[in-house]
């Protein structure tokens, strides 16, 4: 199960690299 | 949003070439708290209230904050990949730089990912239409992910560069070695 939080972890600290340096948030959340 | 897909492909494309997810487990990425800060923080600054209020900071707050999650992630480009995020943030951030703090996404691409040729928010937002004046015009977003495809959304070689990057580091680390435990023998 500590196995899976961490999986999960380093997959949502990806994404927030991802999501930041892309830029998509443009007018979605405006 | 393409990293969202790239995320999911570079899943697929690790277990079908036989890798695991064990491995993920084990990265270690530094100031890996930056880039959740940076999230967080741009989530609350393109969301109504503050967006509205916003004003000329807006731009400055978010290409300062773009940049310290760029510097988190230089601190980490051994990680597999991570070097093709770098530039292709680079790509956005030159874009954006160049045109007082907004990205310039073109008519066209708006048409194909929403359906109107304009960026349909009056308060504060990264996006702009891009026009004649457009600085580094082939670094916008010039690309779509058309309607009615779930997240819909225009991009640029920028978000491409990225979007391969995540992808490449996902498969990359699914297929590195897991260390079995060893035993402890007292």
């Amino acid at each position: 199960m500590a196995n899976l939080r961490q999986i999960a972890f380093s997959l949502m600290v990806l994404a927030a690299y991802l999501l930041v340096l892309a830029a998509p948030f443009r007018w979605h959340l405006g | 949003m393409l990293l969202l897909y790239a995320v999911a492909a570079g899943l697929l494309i690790g277990l079908a070439t036989r890798g695991s997810v064990a491995p993920l487990a084990t990265v270690r990425i530094r100031l890996w708290q930056v880039a959740l800060l940076g999230l967080a923080f741009q989530v609350l600054l393109f969301s109504s209230p503050l967006a509205a209020r916003v004003g000329d900071l807006g731009p400055v707050l978010y290409v300062a904050s773009t940049a310290a999650v760029f510097v988190a992630l230089a601190v980490n480009v051994r990680q597999p990949g991570f070097w093709l995020i770098a530039v292709g943030a680079l790509c956005n951030l030159a874009v954006i730089a160049a045109n007082s703090g907004q990205m310039p996404a073109s008519p066209d691409a708006l048409v194909a990912a929403t359906g109107a040729p304009f960026v349909p928010t009056t308060d504060f937002s990264n996006s702009v239409v891009a026009g004649p004046g457009t600085r580094l015009y082939f670094l916008a977003d010039i690309f779509a992910l058309p309607r009615p495809l779930p997240l819909a959304n225009v991009f640029s070689i920028g978000d491409v560069l990225i979007a391969l990057g995540g992808a490449w580091f996902i498969v990359r680390v699914m297929h590195r070695p897991v260390r079995p435990l060893r035993a402890s023998h007292g």
